[in-house]
């Protein structure tokens, strides 16, 4: 009872366009009545199976800012809130028991629909260090996938540098680093490759008889991401 | 003696008059001018073998590619050209044209700067021609305004600003004169559901 309070005064904070901006100019952009009420029924499921809401908020914010029809938006946001819940229950099943973060679900998502398989996500959770936050390494493996990387061997390098502990400040550059050598010609591994040697990052080490898929080994993660 | 040829060559380029010749070198220009209307009479012809010798040389010197390339493009040329393929090609050097000008030659940058946990991110777009361009995302729940990027100085065309922002991926679009939504070209870019294209920023966690 408490919480559905609290997930429906959240969701009317929203709603309201109480949304605090980061820097001054023009005021946020609200929904019309009529989005609004279209929404809420998304927005209000959305918050009870704890999903990110404000990245549903987002996305309807930015289709009233683009000028979109209350239907489209609709349409936009519901679709997004699948992606979120699959991506959710793919991190939840991962670890079960231990929290997910709202970024590690909107990019887990992303990444589900730029390519990345839902056990290569489901791999990257369980043999990450407890605590890291996996939003940047799923963002960088779906740039991967996207850029033509098979997404086992995609896994496996983002897998590898986590488990490394790389900083995430080094992960990022990888994405811009492979459109460098697939602009000279290299096919997508091997601008990986040369990526991830020219910034002198770690390479997984090759399973033989694999293509990408059987290192995980499964120990797990505790709990501790918020 | 060096003195009167002088005077006479002088004569003979137009640069002095005959009354400025002495009344011997009056004579002898005379006698050139009378050899130069005989000249003009004649009709002298070359041997055969002259020709022959000569045409031969020409016809053995190389060619040079460039020059025909360059006669060829030089050339006035009238070119057939359909109503509908100059509407294309003139839609095409539109499109070229907007392109060049609307391409930044930078993406967005982070800084490596924390205040209050959040990263200093320079965004940069370039538009020379534009009269205001604005960055907006999720950061700002898209406001239509964004944050306004200031036009450089130095008139490189270039607009720039810094936002902070928290750490994590962020979408993003830059609005040009108040109404064009253009992604970062540099940037990786992800559909928005809405039929259009937006920008992805990697925003690391930095630890000052």
């Amino acid at each position: 009872m408490l919480r559905s309070l609290v997930t429906a005064l959240a969701v009317s904070t929203l709603l309201a366009g109480n949304l605090t901006a980061q820097a001054g100019g023009s005021p946020a952009p609200r929904l019309s009545p009529e989005t609004e009420a279209l929404l809420r029924p998304v927005l209000d499921s959305a918050a009870q199976d704890s999903l990110p809401v404000s990245a549903l908020q987002s996305k309807a914010l930015e289709g009233a800012a683009k000028g979109r029809p209350p239907a489209e938006i609709l349409a936009v946001v519901r679709g997004l809130a699948g992606r979120l819940r699959q991506a959710r229950s793919v991190l939840s099943q991962a670890v079960p028991g231990a929290p997910v973060a709202a970024g590690d679900i909107v990019t887990a998502a992303e990444a589900m629909a730029g390519g990345a398989r839902p056990e290569d996500v489901a791999r990257l959770r369980k043999n990450a260090p407890p605590g890291a936050s996996l939003e940047i390494p799923y963002a960088v493996l779906g740039e991967l996938v996207r850029r033509g990387v098979p997404v086992g061997q995609a896994s496996d390098v983002v897998d590898h540098l986590v488990e490394s502990k790389v900083p995430e400040a080094r992960i990022i550059e990888i994405p811009a680093r492979v459109d460098v050598a697939i602009r000279l010609g290299a096919p997508p591994v091997a601008a990986l490759g040369r990526a991830l040697h020219g910034l002198g990052l770690p390479v997984p080490p090759p399973v033989p008889g694999s293509k990408g898929r059987g290192r995980g080994r499964g120990r797990g993660r505790g709990g501790g991401r918020g | 003696m060096k003195h009167e040829h002088e005077l006479l060559t002088r004569y003979l380029d137009g640069e002095l008059p005959r009354e400025a010749l002495p009344p011997e070198l009056q004579a002898e220009a005379d006698a050139f001018h009378g050899m130069f209307e005989d000249l003009k009479q004649e009709r002298i012809s070359a041997p055969p073998w002259v020709r022959t010798a000569v045409m031969s040389r020409v016809r053995a010197a190389p060619r040079a590619r460039w020059r025909d390339l360059l006669g060829w493009l030089v050339t006035p040329k009238l070119v057939p050209l359909s109503p509908v393929t100059a509407m294309v090609v003139l839609a095409a050097g539109v499109a070229i044209a907007a392109a060049v000008r609307y391409q930044p030659t930078a993406p967005s940058q982070v800084a490596a700067q924390v205040q209050d946990g959040r990263v200093m991110t320079r965004f940069i777009f370039l538009a020379p021609e534009a009269s205001s361009v604005a960055v907006t995302g999720d950061f700002v729940d898209w406001r239509k305004g964004g944050i306004p990027l200031e036009r450089d100085p130095s008139g490189n065309g270039m607009w720039v600003g810094v936002v902070r922002l928290e750490p994590g991926v962020h979408q993003y679009v830059f609005v040009v004169n108040g109404t064009e939504w253009r992604p970062d070209p540099n940037a990786p870019a992800l559909n928005d559901g809405y039929g259009q294209k937006n920008s992805m920023l990697l925003v690391p966690q930095i630890r000052s």
